[in-house]
């Protein structure tokens, strides 16, 4: 088996379903949480798809919940989600890897917090590979499927910790 | 500082209303000092989601999460993490209401109100036949009755003017005594801006100081916001702000589909904050909290700027946005039930923003609102842009901002706009 760049994954990826806004991500209306937060879901008799791509021009990790990470992205259409739980394992495991003393197994969420804000937002940003795929949860006990974020290009990479001070 | 028991029974219930949001009816609340995960009632998105809810409730965003320690999974645990955390950040008891601010004793009041509406009032038939809309599109699935709209004399600032000069006879204030006037519109693009217009044909005196604020239907608020915040200051004794929209001169039929230009109407709205020293019972209404935000998922369903050749580029999907709207509605009087602590029948009235009379039918049944309580103003004057929510709002003040205090009840101004901003105040 061979293995793809960052650049080749996502020019496949791209092949598939991609939107340009929020409605079309699954041909269908959004809805707010009834609970609170900003979490958005759709109706799952609604979606056309369980997942689709989009491409980002900002996005912000918050770590407030760590190790769960939430996640906000503008689309190119202006519209923006706020939110999002990330279960892309590349970027939770990078995470991990740098939230997570190795010698107490304790949660350092502010300095993972201030990585993320001051460098890997950066790194996301400047980078032409600047995508998303955003999934749905399987139905919950209200018949919501939730909005995730299932991929974030670029994805991480380990040499922006050399040289930093995490 | 600890806080009193009543506030601890107060963040324990906000706290279990909002877990009994995501458990399933016939799971049981857990006892006090019940594990949430270990006993398996949430996964860890779904924790996530009440702790959420329990800041969103409470109007305290980053409640959770901030220390940097384990999240609360019990209700000992979350009701002591509210208590600690604003044992942390006031220097005083705990406020019955979390929305912002707690003005309880402040001075500074609504003493003055008024409204104007545009002089020609229009039946909503006519409007279809400006449009050329037929089948009654506007009367049936908007359910308008009239529109009120500017006569030729009429603009904004004449408008606005004329709300002012009564929100300064009610407050008996002299134009010449105001700090700051506060202005905004929807609809008035030039320069001198509209606040500066406003001082100009109000006469206010040179050390007056104007502000013009934006956010389209939430504006008004936004500069009640302002203005609660700027009456900190003991020096600033009076502050005046005025909405005007005037959407006959814009949204005309050459310009923008009659679906959506045959829902707006010309009006405007003034009111008078004042520093008062004055006994709490007679104490006027004052701003006792806000609450708002920005759901930019929601942006794409109504956006609308000048193009070339004075058009307009409108994108609306109106469909989606009254879905929208409704829910984020129902959201924010939820919400300020259960940060107030206040059960919304309690409430004096509700000054609602109105984009047409059936949306806000379809809330008032949703939310259970005693409708007696709802001022109408789409329903005869058409949507007023930022001036929908304050002319509802001096239609309460009307009925309301002279009783007691043991009289009446709270009232709450609630508004969104495009780009989904939304902006609610409590009045107590």
């Amino acid at each position: 088996m061979g293995s793809l760049s960052d650049h080749e994954l996502l020019q496949r990826l791209k092949q598939a379903e991609v939107a340009g806004s929020i409605r079309e991500l699954f041909s269908c209306d959004v809805h707010p949480s009834p609970r609170g937060g900003d979490a958005v879901y759709v109706s799952p008799n609604e979606a056309t798809r369980s997942i689709c791509g989009c491409a980002i021009t900002a996005v912000t990790f918050s770590f407030r919940f760590f190790p769960k990470i939430r996640v906000a992205l503008a689309l190119t259409s202006g519209e923006t989600l706020q939110s999002l739980p990330l279960v892309d394992t590349e970027w939770t495991k990078f995470a991990l890897e740098i939230g997570t003393d190795i010698e107490s197994g304790q949660h350092d969420q502010t300095r993972l917090q201030h990585f993320f804000d001051y460098f890997v937002q950066e790194e996301i940003s400047s980078s032409e590979l600047r995508f998303a795929r955003i999934g749905l949860s399987r139905p919950d006990k209200d018949g919501f499927c939730w909005l995730m974020l299932d991929s974030l290009f670029p994805l991480p990479q380990k040499h922006w910790l050399s040289g930093q001070d995490v | 500082m600890k806080a009193t028991d009543e506030n601890r029974g107060r963040i324990r219930g906000t706290v279990e209303k909002c877990l009994r949001g995501v458990l399933p009816p016939e799971t049981p609340l857990p006892g006090y000092d019940d594990d949430w995960i270990d006993r398996g009632l949430l996964d860890s998105m779904a924790h996530v989601d009440v702790l959420l809810a329990i800041a969103s409730a409470l109007n305290v965003p980053k409640l959770f999460g901030q220390s940097g320690g384990a999240l609360p999974t019990t209700l000992r645990a979350v009701v002591e993490t509210i208590c600690s955390a604003l044992s942390a950040s006031a220097a005083t008891e705990i406020p019955k209401s979390w929305l912002v601010t707690s003005n309880e004793g402040a001075s500074t009041g609504f003493a003055g109100w008024g409204s104007a509406l545009g002089s020609d009032r229009v039946s909503i038939l006519e409007v279809e036949q400006d449009f050329q809309l037929s089948n009654a599109v506007l009367a049936k699935n908007a359910g308008i009755d009239s529109v009120c709209r500017a006569s030729a004399i009429e603009d904004e600032v004449v408008l606005g003017k004329r709300a002012a000069q009564q929100a300064l006879h009610r407050a008996r204030v002299s134009v010449q005594n105001l700090d700051w006037i506060i202005a905004t519109s929807e609809t008035f693009l030039g320069f001198p801006s509209f606040a500066a217009s406003l001082h100009a044909t109000l006469l206010a005196s040179a050390t007056c100081q104007v502000l013009d604020i934006g956010g389209a239907c939430i504006g008004l608020l936004n500069g009640l916001t302002v203005a609660s915040a700027l009456c900190t200051n003991p020096r600033v004794q009076c502050v005046l702000i005025v909405s005007s929209d005037m959407h006959s001169r814009i949204l005309s039929a050459a310009k923008v589909p009659g679906k959506f230009g045959g829902l707006f109407g010309d009006g405007a709205s003034a009111f008078l904050l004042q520093r008062r020293s004055q006994d709490l019972d007679q104490q006027p209404y004052v701003i006792s909290g806000s609450l708002g935000g920005c759901a930019g998922a929601f942006s794409s369903l109504l956006r609308i700027r000048p193009g070339k050749d004075a058009s307009i580029c409108l994108e609306f999907d109106g469909k989606g946005l009254a879905r929208a709207a409704v829910d984020r509605m129902e959201r924010m009087i939820t919400d300020v039930e259960k940060a107030c602590g206040v059960d919304r029948a309690a409430f004096s009235a509700f000054a609602l923003h109105q984009p047409n009379p059936r949306l806000l039918d379809t809330l008032i049944t949703r939310t259970s609102l005693p409708a007696d309580k709802v001022p109408l103003v789409a329903k005869y004057c058409g949507n007023l842009g930022s001036s929908t929510c304050g002319v509802a709002l001096s239609m309460a003040l009307d009925i309301h901002g002279t009783k007691l205090r043991n009289a009446r009840g709270p009232i709450l101004a609630a508004s969104l706009g495009p780009g989904m901003v939304w902006t609610g105040l409590v009045l107590g």
